[in-house]
């Protein structure tokens, strides 16, 4: 006959089946108890070594146990190796727990293996039914065939011999009594009856994603999804976009969770997050006398996340009971086999239905107790939660008969029915309450204070600002030279110095006038005003015409004003006709765009001190007394024939007349232009800060 | 109405050779009026060619 069974390896102890495979470094799958060599450094040396052992199973993904005999350069024992050190071998290694044994591979393999299993019919069998002959599946995630080449059964297990569709061949042993998946004739064998238990297990393995997906939807409404997620330990890599897509999270929760189950049906203690999961049980279903589990500080951090573990808990342990539920099972038979005197246990226990498989557990000179539990105590199988072997109708409970009086479960999330107990949680929620507002208040209160220090601080350091900039707008004024020439004797020598330092014409025009303006503080920036504001302004209008828009910004903005020079004396000029500001605006400036916008049109404000004279020569009188009483209050101020000579040689020129009219406090000179029939003044201003500007303009 | 080219360079040399008051008002209502040099006086032509012929003395009016 041919069978096609799905066969499951263990390494004989009670941590479940090895069902999940890794592949070598060079992507080849390795078989469980399949041997393999593996790279390594001992410490304190840099040589590489190799060695030789068998593999056990996973650990994690991309780690798996190599078990190491006797005759290698380790001493024998499990071993963690990263898989991109390990390489599968075709080898026969004479190990002392190796299981099963590798022999050479046979050269002819029956191709059509696969084809002739899958045209079978699928009937129940056990292992002990196998003949030799019978076509067989390994259950890897790749599907393997495989052909029976010989068979000893023996009371409780079975030796096959089984050459895969790669051409490997290995020597197994199996509990004769493990259900199988056959597709063929009925097996000679006797069957299994059926019994109710035996009822929950159904014909075939469940998918583990649907059974982890049903507990999943049994996770309480109130628990953040997130936290599910925060089982996965690579959920603060994935993509921000994938966080909060409450779909995504809900497939990396269902993903955290199955990666869980694979863990403990890989190994149920060799992972940090199974120890985190046996001590989060313990302490939420209140388990005692259990097995302490010796925990890494990767576990003691993932149980951090203990909220998490113990809604998943919660969530297999509902499932369970209401699988027991349906099933009309209140107590159930368990068996657990052991080679070791096991009678203690961790908090969550392997345990199996099939006497048979435990006492392949045990083997020949171990132990196997019987238990009949209340389902209450039951965690998780495969069919529920997900938990358990589906091979080894494993269960998983919750501490031991022996050690555990059938602890009664009891969920965060269920409602309590004892009316004491809803009184006290009613009392505890209003107490939460009241301490939560009354830390919202005080968060409130703390928030507001800080507000409050923080505006406190922004207004010192404005008002802060604001007396710097006082301080320095006094120095500026004190700085400021009043009216009068009398005030400016002890500054024209300081003026000559700072003319004789940086020469006649700078950056600002002319040097020296550029001085009495910054000492007489006619560096005060022009009003500009709106058309209407403009309008409104009492007063002529005079227009500048310049030969670059920069020119006009100049004027608004610079701090310090340009100290222009003109033939009737120096200053920025201005005329009362728009056609001489043209004029000048047109000329061969850098600017040839439009023309209007080198045009300034302004107004003195009414305040300016202005000196108004209707010939020239009236100007030319003035300027000459006004210089020549000046020079005659110098020397009479006590300055020596060499300063007032200097003093006379600078300022006794056709341009510098106009400092002579700061020094009187003159913001602005206007004079009628001679010799034209137009009626033409020009306005020489000194003090821009008297000066309105057209913004329009 | 002056000739802006004119009177720009004007300036530039009453400043740069200290022309004397009296005398640069003399000669601003002269560019004033101008259109070009050829419009000044003999005395301003030759001050505007060659400036540094100038009397360097201050002349009280």
């Amino acid at each position: 006959m041919f069978y096609e069974a799905q066969l499951a390896f263990n390494e004989g102890g009670n941590d479940g089946f090895w069902r999940f495979q890794l592949r070598d470094k060079y992507g080849r799958w390795i078989k469980m108890g399949g041997a393999a060599m593996f790279e390594f450094r001992k410490p304190n040396d840099k040589n590489v070594y190799k060695a030789k052992g068998t593999f056990q199973g996973n650990i994690r993904r991309g780690a798996s146990i190599i078990r190491v005999g006797e005759g290698e350069q380790l001493p024998p024992g499990d071993y963690e190796i990263d898989s991109r050190y390990i390489e599968s071998i075709k080898a026969i290694i004479n190990t002392t727990s190796a299981k099963p044994e590798i022999v050479d591979a046979p050269k002819s393999v029956n191709p059509d293996v696969e084809k002739q299993a899958t045209e079978r019919e699928m009937v129940a069998a056990t292992v002990k039914d196998l003949e030799a002959g019978d076509i067989v599946q390994q259950s890897t995630e790749e599907a393997l065939y495989g052909q029976i080449n010989s068979v000893e059964h023996g009371d409780v297990e079975s030796k096959i011999n089984v050459t895969w569709s790669d051409g490997s061949n290995y020597d197994m042993t199996l509990p004769g009594e493990q259900k199988i998946k056959v597709w063929g004739v009925e097996p000679e064998g006797e069957t299994v009856d059926a019994t109710k238990e035996d009822s929950i297990w159904g014909d075939a393995a469940p998918n583990e994603r649907d059974v982890v997906s049903a507990a999943y939807a049994r996770l309480p409404a109130d628990m953040p999804v997130a936290a599910i997620a925060a089982l996965d330990p690579d959920f603060a890599t994935y993509p921000d976009s994938m966080k909060s897509d409450p779909e995504s999270i809900k497939e990396v929760a269902i993903g955290a969770m199955q990666e869980l189950v694979r863990k403990w049906n890989g190994s149920s203690i060799y992972d940090d997050s199974i120890k985190a999961l046996h001590e989060v049980a313990r302490e939420h279903f209140g388990i005692s006398g259990a097995s302490p589990v010796e925990l890494t500080e990767g576990s003691k951090a993932l149980m951090e996340n203990k909220e998490a573990y113990a809604a998943v808990l919660d969530a297999m342990y509902g499932a369970t009971q209401e699988m027991f539920a349906n099933a009309g099972i209140e107590e159930i038979t368990v068996y657990r086999g052991s080679k070791t005197d096991s009678s203690g246990v961790r908090p969550l226990s392997s345990w199996t239905t099939n006497e048979a498989t435990a006492q392949a557990f045990a083997g020949s000179d171990g132990d196997t107790r019987e238990m009949t539990v209340p389902v209450s105590q039951i965690l998780s199988t495969a069919m529920s939660g997900g938990l358990g072997s589906w091979n080894e109708n494993e269960v998983v409970l919750l501490g031991s008969p022996k050690t555990v009086d059938a602890p009664k479960p009891k969920s965060r999330f269920e409602p309590p029915t004892d009316p004491a107990e809803i009184e006290a949680m009613r009392v505890d929620a209003e107490k939460r309450a009241a301490r939560m507002k009354e830390l919202e208040l005080e968060r409130e209160a703390r928030l507001r204070e800080e507000a409050e220090a923080e505006a406190k601080k922004a207004d010192e350091s404005y008002r802060m600002a604001q007396e710097a900039l006082l301080k320095k707008d006094n120095a500026k004024k004190k700085k400021n030279i009043e009216p009068g020439f009398k005030n400016w004797n002890n500054q024209i020598g300081k003026i000559f110095a700072v003319v004789e330092k940086k020469g006649e014409f700078g950056p600002r025009g002319d040097v020296m006038q550029a001085t009495f303006i910054e000492k007489s503080g006619f560096n005060g920036a022009p009003r500009v005003l709106s058309q209407a504001e403009f309008d409104a302004l009492e007063g002529e209008t005079i227009y500048r015409g310049v030969s670059s828009e920069g020119m006009v910004s100049d004027y608004i903005e610079s701090e310090v004003q340009y100290a222009g020079q003109g033939t009737f004396g120096n200053g920025t000029y201005n005329s009362n006709l728009k056609e001489t500001a043209e004029t000048y605006a047109s000329g061969t400036g850098p600017d040839s765009g439009d023309l209007q916008a080198r045009v300034m049109e302004m107004k003195l404000l009414p305040d300016a001190n202005v000196l108004l004279f209707e010939e020239v020569p009236e100007l030319r009188e003035w300027a000459s007394q006004k210089t020549t009483e000046f020079l005659e209050g110098y020397k009479k101020s006590g300055a020596n024939p060499a300063e007032y000579q200097e003093a006379e040689w600078k300022l006794f020129n056709e341009g510098d007349w106009t400092n002579i009219a700061i020094m009187l406090g003159i913001d602005a000179v206007r004079f009628k232009v001679p010799l034209t029939d137009k009626e033409e003044y020009y306005t020489i201003t000194l003090n821009r800060g008297k000066v309105a500007i057209n913004g329009k303009s | 109405m002056a000739n802006p080219e004119l009177s720009r360079e004007a300036a530039r040399l009453f400043n740069e050779y200290k022309v004397p008051l009296g005398k640069g008002f003399d000669w601003a209502v002269e560019i004033e009026s101008a259109e070009s040099e050829k419009d000044l006086s003999p005395e301003l032509q030759k001050f505007l060619a060659e400036p540094y012929f100038i009397n360097p003395n201050p002349e009280r009016l």
